[in-house]
């Protein structure tokens, strides 16, 4: 049994601290998995502290031959795209002009760990960084919602058409469609040999 | 010949089965357009993956404290029982108590079986009760007590 569900069977027999011991392993992912699909950091953090909440409710549910993040993963992408179909929260625009920062000032673009030791290396990853954050804004919230699934939640397709409730082939081909756009817009910052290196 | 998009994809992400997916690595070894999709697939997974933002500095004491004011969950089966719930149902609890311990008495007869057979066969002889006019004089047997050995 793992770790995860370990505390999950723990905080099932009534102990808090295991619980918030999950929080803050999983915590700082679910706010970036929010944060990736509403391109807001208020209100990926709330997500985040709601998702955490449901999970809190929940808990008599799970049972510990279920992988701990999948059963996460699939109550954050019901939260969100019920918070989201809602209207509660819209997805924001991020441009390239603004330098993916909100009216606010707030830093919104993502940040890569630090590739580049040299001022040009620099500069093209915070180009890069922001057209990565405008091109995952900009895709259709279920090809959005399926890439994160994917990379963030490294969820199988079996897991994501499950937690998305729908089918493996649609997963397939939310996937293609996502990668396709995101490969486009990206081409030119991965070819070189910046950016990611 | 190249292999589509969906079954490149799917190769990055370890989902082909073991026959396609070695397949795909034979061919990549011969094509540089699939092997520069494949390059590119996993750089755009990379690239979604390892980008973040950290949380706010007072996000983890507020979710914290949001977390500690909710109350405890409540165990399914104990709550089905009527021992947890909104409220506590005396009456269900005194039921599932009951309903328990009769199934586990009945379980636990050593000579469940056999007295069960025994009772088929008065079953099939039941017929003498209704001369209970014979029963009724049965009443001597209060007095087996006093029933010389």
């Amino acid at each position: 049994m793992d770790a995860d569900a370990q505390l999950m069977l723990e905080f099932q027999r009534g102990d808090r601290k295991a619980f918030e011991a999950l929080f803050r392993r999983h915590g700082r992912a679910m706010v970036n998995f929010a944060y990736k699909y509403v391109h807001d950091r208020a209100a990926a953090e709330e997500l985040a502290q709601d998702i955490f909440c449901r999970v809190f409710e929940a808990a008599g549910a799970y049972k510990a031959d279920a992988k701990f993040t999948i059963w996460l993963y699939r109550i954050a992408t019901n939260h969100c795209l019920n918070e989201v179909r809602k209207g509660r929260y819209g997805v924001r625009e991020v441009s390239l002009e603004t330098g993916g920062r909100g009216d606010d000032g707030e830093a919104s673009a993502l940040a890569l760990p630090d590739h580049g030791p040299t001022p040009e290396a620099g500069a093209a990853q915070r180009e890069f960084q922001r057209e990565l954050d405008a091109s995952l804004a900009a895709l259709p919230d279920n090809q959005r919602l399926a890439m994160l699934l994917l990379v963030d939640g490294g969820q199988s397709y079996d897991d994501i058409a499950a937690s998305m409730k729908t089918t493996v082939s649609a997963v397939k081909s939310l996937l293609v469609r996502a990668r396709a756009t995101l490969k486009e817009k990206l081409s030119p910052h991965l070819e070189g040999d910046h950016a990611l290196r | 010949m190249h292999f589509a998009d969906e079954q490149l994809g799917a190769f990055v992400d370890g989902e082909l089965p073991r026959a396609e997916a070695e397949a795909v690595r034979a061919h990549l070894g011969e094509c540089a357009d699939c092997r520069g999709t494949v390059n590119m697939l996993e750089r755009v997974n990379a690239a979604v993956r390892e980008a973040e933002i950290d949380p706010s500095p007072e996000f983890e004491a507020r979710a914290l404290a949001k977390l500690r004011a909710l109350p405890l969950p409540r165990r399914p089966w104990l709550r089905l029982l009527g021992f947890e719930g909104r409220r506590f149902m005396p009456a269900m609890a005194a039921a599932s108590l009951f309903v328990v311990i009769a199934v586990g008495y009945r379980n636990w007869q050593p000579s469940s079986d056999a007295a069960r057979l025994d009772d088929v066969e008065v079953a099939e002889h039941a017929d003498f009760l209704e001369d209970y006019e014979l029963i009724e004089e049965l009443d001597v047997i209060e007095d087996i007590d006093k029933v010389p050995g």
